[in-house]
């Protein structure tokens, strides 16, 4: 079986992944792809304009110019999908990991016990998260220092009162109780 | 087949387009063995990473069309 994270057992059982709403990443996309339209805009629009200076040499210096910046957007693109889905939050039936790729060689992994949630909130600001129904999962937990916070996810509510279902179960039934019962379907 | 005078580009330039091909190459390759070694479905990384394979070459092979026809 694949593992989601390195620390996962075998018989651990996963509720929830999640990651930041897809409508952020599409917009970065969409960012990438008008810079895209204005390199291409600029490869047509500028030997016409100034058909006197762009000539010759000169285009096709600005031709490889022009690919040299298409590279660059396509890898910038890569990127931004990497960094998209590499960042995941997961939770399981028994704590919660938080994979933070923020960089192509800065990964950081954090992960609290579900017996140290202390409190879940959940918050939505914003017209774009109002109107794609996401925002932030905040849990605090028990240890001063590491308090959760799910950026950006999709359905903040359901995902909030998953996670207090989990912690309810877990509470109720014991550490090494094999399932959960009674948990909604996990949301992706 | 991919000849072309240096005359009509400047030949630093197209040292200096070489050196970021390869630059971005290898920065491609390592960004896709890491989504590939960290990916939760596998089938989502080869995915990208041949839809990334195409696109490069091809604006590779269309930067060098151009130079080639300019």
């Amino acid at each position: 079986m694949h593992k989601l994270f390195e620390s996962q057992r075998d018989d651990e059982k996963i509720f929830l992944v999640i990651r930041e709403h897809p409508i952020l990443p599409a917009l970065r996309l969409l960012f990438v792809f008008g810079l895209f339209l204005i390199g291409l805009a600029a490869e047509f629009f500028i030997p016409r304009l100034l058909p006197t200076v762009v000539n010759g040499a000169i285009l096709s210096d600005l031709s490889l110019v022009i690919h040299i910046y298409y590279l660059g957007l396509l890898l910038g693109a890569l990127l931004l999908f990497i960094f998209f889905y590499l960042s995941v939050q997961i939770v399981t039936e028994m704590r919660m990991v938080d994979v933070d790729q923020a960089g192509i060689f800065r990964r950081k992994v954090t992960e609290i016990q579900i017996e140290n949630v202390e409190e879940v909130t959940s918050r939505s600001h914003g017209v774009l998260a109002t109107i794609f129904n996401f925002g932030d999962v905040t849990v605090q937990t028990s240890s001063a220092e590491v308090d959760f916070v799910f950026e950006n996810v999709a359905h903040p509510e359901e995902v909030k009162k998953i996670i207090l279902d989990i912690y309810e179960q877990y509470k109720r039934l014991g550490h090494r109780n094999p399932r959960p019962i009674n948990l909604p379907t996990p949301l992706t | 087949m991919f000849s072309f005078s240096l005359n009509s580009v400047s030949s630093v330039l197209v040292i200096i387009y070489i050196i970021i091909v390869v630059f971005l190459s290898i920065s491609s390759l390592v960004a896709l063995t890491i989504l590939y070694k960290n990916a939760e479905k596998p089938s989502v990384a080869r995915t990208v990473s041949v839809l990334y394979a195409v696109l490069f070459v091809l604006v590779v092979l269309l930067s060098i069309h151009a130079l080639t026809t300019i």
